[in-house]
């Protein structure tokens, strides 16, 4: 049963009651909330999820309330914890949903240390995937969403989850979140992306997210072997790009801008030289999504056949 | 005079590319990143223990260059700094002895 | 009869630390608890390690086997990083000839003793000859420590009546290091007593290298201290100080003279009463064994019987962990008013307005009550 076959009313009944198991990738997540406007979001943008049976073993346990009883209806304010108080300010109701997004990523970054995580998005064709270490702005979730949407299956658009004893690729297919003009950019090159409401005002300017496909949470158990490593750069009216980039480079900027590369040591130090080994590497500047994704598909093919 | 040695008896965990090479300290969980000189020392130290003198033979041969001064103080301070990060440690002729 | 959520909650944890061998057979509702309240109490990482070296980390649930191992994996990290500076202290101070003691956490991982077995330790502290730690400061600092910035005002309090100064940490790595020159701060009505150098005299090498530990005995009445007089007020006395206690006296029991020197110690140092505490609650909640000679010593520290009563009511509610869907009001009383007790013994009243700058010295070091989630940090982690 995934989270669209439940009616709303419901979801609702679970989320503010037992809450809502649910499974993202290996990760079993119970969400809590008694704010209806969320439930009602989460219908739709989560419909591919399965449910799980409220018996097992959560992973996190994720919890978006009412500060208090009365900021429900005054300029209403919500907390976003998770097991135990967590560290965060509170946030109007009307930015929930990101603070959500982002508060379950947190939650994942911070104790999903028996894997490798690699900050990047990773997506997979014909069981072969494709690693997009970036920094933040340089497009990488553009890309991500861009990929989803022309055959390749989503395994993230954050986490690139290792597993540190055989170097594969996990998928973890949360949403896609798309920044300020990325939204519309996607919109026009895939309109059968389904995208929710824009958020107005976060700390990254405008947000909205876009559902996994279906196909990838279907599948979200199927790891794959990483293949290629491109670094994206999205760059206004630049000429397209592509070019390979020698193997300690690509280590290095791996390995220092991975979420716990430090923390796995020598297991650590293994996975990302074999990712390194078997992958080719290569920087990609572009500024038309069109031609970027065709460059790729051009690459993986020469490689496929 | 100094003898360098490598730091601990664990094994270094090396990964070589063509410009570079990283290496793994099992002690400190660290990860250096390192040029030719420095591999040819630290794999030269890991062979064997020596001191400046040996290291400079050594490096001179390798690379097929000259022993200067440059070449001394650039092995001299590479020493300093692996001596800081742990990956080496000096004795003395004296101690040694004794 | 139907147990109280609380009970069921602190029953599991207790069972699980004590019978970790049991663990295989916890129902899935039981794991699903087990890992949110070990959790909270930090006690992940030694469900891993008793699972491990019984062998039997195969036959629990995949999802908690996992948990536990990500657990396991960030503390290993933690050691290796301790254990890592600590080498490095060392040679930085090569020159000095000054002996240094490792305490709490480090010096469980060097000794190899029980407590660090899957324990997650935070700081580096050690311990240094008061004569002697100008020198040792300078030193560090001139080879690549740096030093907190604190105002004069600040840094000249810290100095003046803490039992440490401010921490140092290396410019190239993350750790900090906490530099004691005395077990208490000279403001505690204890501290008084406990002599560093009579601790010096006891403490036995690592090694054969410069790094010392506390003498058994002592190293059990500092656990003590630690988990009797530096509480915090939201998670109450520490379990896992307690049970770094009831593992440090099985480890020792076995030398002959560890229970004579002991209370040896406690008269010396005065600190009776907390020994008293120490044996009556390792004995209550984890069964350890005593024997009769010393709990009849102790039982002359003990408080009247109007403050035990209180006390065992008390402490176990501070001590244990309540049930996360349940919590319980007296419960949240029980850990503040311990925590005021432990504050009081370190800190008579005369010095709260200097307390006070402490205070804001550890907001200072960083300790941010809340942070905004920001995408941009889960970089920072």
């Amino acid at each position: 049963m995934n989270v669209s076959d439940l009616t709303l009313i419901e979801l609702r009944q679970r989320l503010a009651t037992t809450g809502l198991c649910f499974g993202c990738g290996l990760f079993r997540i119970r969400l809590h909330t008694p704010v209806a406007s969320i439930a009602t979001l989460l219908h739709d943008l989560y419909a591919h999820y399965p449910v799980y049976s409220e018996q097992g073993i959560d992973d996190y346990r994720i919890k978006l309330d009412w500060t208090s009883w009365s900021r429900r209806w005054i300029r209403p304010i919500v907390r976003f914890t998770a097991d135990s108080p967590a560290p965060f300010t509170d946030i109007p109701i009307a930015r929930a949903l990101p603070t959500l997004e982002w508060g379950t990523n947190w939650c994942i970054a911070t104790r999903a240390h028996h894997l490798l995580m690699l900050h990047a998005a990773v997506v997979e064709r014909h069981g072969r995937g494709l690693i997009l270490p970036a920094l933040p702005g340089y497009g990488k979730s553009t890309l991500c969403a861009a990929l989803t949407h022309s055959h390749w299956r989503l395994f993230s658009d954050e986490f690139g989850l290792v597993n540190p004893e055989d170097s594969m690729l996990i998928p973890i297919p949360r949403l896609i979140s798309l920044k300020n003009q990325s939204i519309d950019v996607i919109r026009a090159f895939a309109p059968s992306a389904h995208l929710g409401p824009s958020f107005h005002g976060t700390h990254k300017g405008t947000v909205a997210h876009v559902r996994p496909p279906f196909n990838s949470i279907a599948r979200m158990n199927e790891p794959a072997k990483p293949y290629w490593i491109i670094f994206p750069r999205w760059q206004a009216n630049a000429p397209l790009t592509l070019e390979p980039i020698p193997k300690d480079r690509a280590f290095m900027l791996l390995a220092t801008n991975a979420f716990n590369y430090e923390v796995l040591g020598e297991l650590a130090f293994g996975a990302v030289s074999t990712i390194v080994k078997n992958c080719d590497s290569y920087s990609l500047v572009y500024s038309d999504l069109q031609q970027a994704v065709r460059t790729i598909d051009e690459l993986v093919c020469s490689a496929h056949d | 005079m100094q003898i360098w040695h490598l730091h601990s008896e664990q094994p270094l965990r090396w990964e070589h590319w063509r410009d570079q090479s990283a290496l793994y300290q099992i002690a400190s969980g660290e990860t250096h990143f390192l040029n030719p000189l420095g591999v040819a020392i630290l794999m030269q130290l890991e062979f064997n223990s020596a001191d400046l003198n040996q290291l400079c033979n050594h490096i001179a041969m390798e690379f097929d260059c000259l022993i200067d001064d440059d070449l001394r103080s650039q092995i001299a301070t590479s020493l300093t700094r692996f001596d800081e990060l742990g990956l080496i440690r000096c004795q003395y002729d004296a101690e040694l002895a004794t | 009869m139907i147990k109280s959520p609380a009970h069921h909650a602190r029953t599991l944890l207790i069972n699980a630390v004590r019978f970790p061998e049991t663990l295989p057979q916890l129902t899935i509702t039981d794991w699903n608890l087990l890992l949110r309240i070990a959790r909270s109490k930090r006690l992940l990482g030694r469900l891993y390690a008793d699972l491990e070296q019984l062998k039997l980390l195969e036959t629990i649930p995949p999802a908690a086997a996992a948990q536990l191992q990500a657990a396991h994996n960030l503390v290993q990290h933690r050691h290796t990083v301790l254990t890592w500076e600590l080498n490095r202290i060392l040679w930085a101070l090569n020159e000095l000839n000054v002996p240094i003691i490792a305490l709490k956490g480090t010096a469980y991982i060097i000794a190899k003793l029980p407590p660090a077995a899957g324990r997650f330790f935070a700081d580096l502290d050690i311990l240094v000859p008061i004569a002697r730690i100008a020198e040792v400061e300078q030193k560090l600092t001139e080879k690549g420590w740096l030093k907190t910035q604190l105002n004069p005002y600040d840094d000249r309090y810290y100095r003046l009546w803490m039992h440490e100064i401010p921490p140092l940490r290396h410019r190239e790595r993350e750790s900090e290091i906490d530099i004691h020159h005395a077990l208490l701060p000279r403001t505690s009505y204890y501290g008084t007593k406990l002599d560093t150098l009579a601790l010096f005299n006891e403490s036995y090498a690592i090694n054969e290298s410069r790094v010392y530990v506390l003498s058994p005995h002592d190293m059990v009445l500092h656990a003590l201290v630690h988990l009797l007089l530096e509480g915090d007020p939201k998670e109450g006395l520490r379990l896992r100080d307690l049970i770094d206690i009831a593992d440090l006296i099985c480890c020792f029991e076995s030398n002959s003279d560890f229970w004579e020197n002991l209370i040896r110690r406690a008269q010396q140092f005065q600190l009776g009463r907390l020994l008293y505490y120490g044996l009556r609650y390792s004995q209550h909640l984890f069964a350890i064994k005593i024997p009769p000679s010393v709990l009849k010593f102790v039982a002359q520290s003990a408080p009247n019987t109007v403050i035990l009563w209180l006390m065992d009511w008390l402490m176990p509610l501070a001590l244990l962990p309540e049930h996360p869907d349940h919590p319980q009001r007296i419960a949240a009383l029980a850990r503040w008013l311990l925590y005021l007790r432990a504050h009081w013994l370190r800190m008579p009243p005369l010095l709260l307005i200097r307390h006070l700058s402490y205070k804001s010295w550890l907001r200072i070091r960083g300790i941010r009550q809340h942070i905004e989630i920001k995408p941009q940090d889960l970089k920072q982690l």
